[in-house]
Parts: C-alpha cells; sequence; structure tokens
C-alpha cells in the first residue's frame, strides 16, 4: 500500500470517528498518580425513585454532566471515609456518580459520588478483585445511596491502605492498573441502563 | 511518518473501535437539505423496570418528514416570523412498544420534547440544553434521539413553515445536539 493511499484512507475514514458519546462518565486517575479520579463529562439518563415502591414515582431526567473530579480522601466528595484496620490490607469498591443534589439544572458543585462497599479487608489485590463476584458483595446494600437518587457506577477500585490503620482516606494513590498501589479495576462498569431499569 | 508506523498505528488503533452500536438510530439531513430527517436502523429497549415487559426492539431506517403531523404531531405553525423552535425529536412509546408485540401501530411515530418560539439560535439551543440538563421530567414512554433547531421559513399561520433541514447552522434549521438515551422507554 502506497503512502499516498493510507493517507487519503485515513482522511476518509476521519469522517467517521464517533463523537464524545463513547467516552461519557469513563474514569481516568490523576498523573502523576494521586487520590484523585478524573470523570470525564457528557450526557446521560439518571433516575431515582422517590417513592421507593410504586413505578409511578419514578422519575428519569436526562443530564449533562459536566467533567468531574472524586476526591476519595474527601467524604464530601465520594459519600464515604475510608479507614482500615490492617495496614497495607486492600478494600474493594464501586465508583458511582450520584443523582445531583439539585435535580433541575444543576451546577457541578451539585454532583457527588458513592463509593459502594462493604469495609471487608483482603491481604492480596486478588483477593479484593475476587470480591466482586462474592455473593455478600452483588447482594451487599446500598447500591442507592439513602432516599435521595440511584447512582450510576462507573468503575471498580481496588484501594490499598498506605500503612497508617485507623486514620481516614489513608490509602495509597490510585494507578491505572496494579503496580503495587490503589488501582482502578475493573476499567468499566457503566451500565447502558440505570441500576433501577 | 513511513508507510510502515503508519500501518501499525491504525492496526493499534484498530482495538479500540466502538460497536456499530454507536450508529444506532443516528439521525442525518437529507442532501441537500429538505424538511426530511434519516434516522439509521437501531435497537431500542422498551423494558419496564418492574418486569413486566422485558425485551429490545429492532427499529428500521425511518425517515421523519416535518411536513407530516400525523406522523410528528407537530403543525409547525409559528406566530413570529424568522423565529426558532428547539425540539428533541422522539420516537413515540406506542409506536415503539407496541412493534415488539407484533402490533401495527403506525402513527403517529413520533413524540417531540417542544419547546418555545425564540427569536435567535442560540436561544433555541438553550431550551434544548436545559431539557438535557434535568428539567422536567419528559423523559417518560418516549425515545429520545436529537436535539433539532428549526427556524421558521418568514410564513406565519402556514403549516409547515419551517426552512430545510441542515447538518449545522448555516441559517437555516439544523441538527443541533445527540439526544440518544441507553436506556428503555420506560423509566
Amino acid at each position: 500500500m502506497s503512502l499516498d493511499r493510507l493517507v487519503r484512507q485515513q482522511r476518509k475514514q476521519s469522517a467517521f470517528v464517533p463523537g464524545a458519546d463513547w467516552y461519557t462518565l469513563r474514569v481516568s486517575p490523576s498523573c502523576p498518580p494521586d487520590k484523585n479520579l478524573h470523570v470525564r463529562g457528557g450526557r446521560t439518563y439518571l433516575g431515582t425513585n422517590t417513592g421507593w415502591v410504586l413505578y409511578d414515582d419514578y422519575e428519569e431526567r436526562a443530564y449533562t454532566v459536566p467533567d468531574l473530579t472524586a476526591n476519595l480522601a474527601d467524604p464530601d466528595s465520594v459519600t464515604a471515609t475510608i479507614t482500615f484496620v490492617n495496614a497495607s490490607y486492600y478494600q474493594f469498591f464501586f465508583l458511582e456518580l450520584r443523582l445531583p443534589a439539585i435535580v433541575e439544572g444543576p451546577a457541578e458543585s451539585d454532583w457527588s459520588f458513592y463509593l459502594h462497599g462493604t469495609g471487608d479487608e483482603f491481604a492480596t489485590a486478588s483477593a479484593a478483585e475476587e470480591w466482586m463476584d462474592s455473593y455478600d458483595f452483588q447482594h451487599s446494600s446500598p447500591w442507592y445511596h439513602a432516599g435521595d437518587g440511584s447512582a450510576y457506577p462507573l468503575c471498580g477500585l481496588v484501594l490499598r491502605n498506605d500503612g497508617q490503620v485507623g486514620v481516614d482516606g489513608a490509602i495509597l494513590p490510585v494507578d491505572l492498573v496494579n503496580r503495587g498501589r490503589s488501582y482502578i479495576w475493573p476499567r468499566d462498569v457503566r451500565p447502558r441502563q440505570d441500576i433501577y431499569s | 511518518m513511513t508507510v510502515r508506523r503508519m500501518e501499525k498505528v491504525r492496526e493499534r488503533d484498530a482495538g479500540f473501535e466502538p460497536d456499530d452500536r454507536w450508529y444506532n438510530l443516528r439521525v442525518t439531513p437529507s442532501c441537500p437539505p429538505d424538511k426530511n430527517l434519516h434516522i439509521r436502523t437501531g435497537i431500542v429497549n422498551p423494558s419496564g423496570r418492574w418486569g413486566v415487559i422485558v425485551q429490545d426492539d429492532f427499529i428500521p431506517d425511518i425517515v421523519c418528514d416535518f411536513e407530516n403531523v400525523d406522523e410528528t404531531q407537530m403543525s409547525l405553525n409559528f406566530t413570529n416570523a424568522d423565529y426558532y423552535l428547539g425540539i428533541i425529536l422522539c420516537y413515540a412509546g406506542d409506536w415503539a412498544a407496541y412493534r415488539t408485540l407484533g402490533a401495527a401501530y403506525e402513527e403517529p411515530i413520533f413524540d417531540n420534547v417542544i419547546g418555545n418560539e425564540v427569536a435567535t439560535a442560540a436561544g433555541a439551543e438553550a431550551e434544548i440544553d436545559a431539557f438535557l440538563n434535568g428539567n422536567t421530567q419528559w423523559y417518560y414512554y418516549r425515545v429520545p434521539l436529537w436535539g433539532i433547531v428549526l427556524k421558521n421559513d418568514g410564513n406565519t399561520g402556514i403549516d409547515y413553515a419551517i426552512l430545510p433541514v441542515d447538518a449545522v447552522n448555516r441559517g437555516r434549521s439544523y441538527l443541533y445536539r445527540d439526544a440518544r438515551s441507553r436506556g428503555g422507554i420506560f423509566p
């Protein structure tokens, strides 16, 4: 294949490159890694069942989510405090996006996250990863947060303690893959629908 | 860049190619632009969260004709000349749902979210943006497709008085932004 033909083919294909839709709500670590995770913005549909039981009470709204940052050491950001009992152990979480605090026309500050975990600690990273498939994790609650809305799963997190026990937010920085620190796994658990559908 | 390097880049990129779901229900204008829009085939999920109906449905290629009120439920009769109207084009819930049951539910095909007549394109876009940022609970029993800004052609009090729909804003009506949902028609 000649260089000219390759260049022409690439130009032609570039017209068919998909837009940002596929990247919506994708999670990336900081570089260099720290305790922040960066969530790409985009359009999504989130729901809440304010009446809990009757489907007639269910609300679903379209949102244009801005680029957001989740600070795993800040309970205001992730609606959870991470504390370890055992030094250098691991915990497994799902990072989830919550329905915004103001339902209509939310600003960036109205968005927050939720860390869904069980508090179980594991000596090895592989044991923490296996926890996702366990009955106890899959039937743990709440996947929602309190009564104020559903949470939209984004990715899994294997968080490793930094050696300090009994200290809030004592985790190692979050890497893209397991390099001996905390890391993102699975990379992508975004549902095609929200969790109530 | 050498040929070998370009080939390597392409081989690597091929691993990241999205599946064809991305193209499902994509809306495109006619060429040259007219008052029809072409909606690509795709899968919708008319599933109820309470489990009464759990189904997927295959929607064929559809042409949306803005001059057919029976299909669109919009007469597009403007009060103000040269004003803009922001809408979110949506498939009607019944039309999508009854297809899965094998029933012929021909019309209306569309059940659109409709804004107000405004003087500027920016104003119409802002209305669509607001719909797509939690404003009103309009997403129920519909399949949202695309945000569209329709511009009046100067005639008032006449049905279907819009300018042809373009891919971008060139002074006529135009496609504004993607509004497709990954969810079903029943929240």
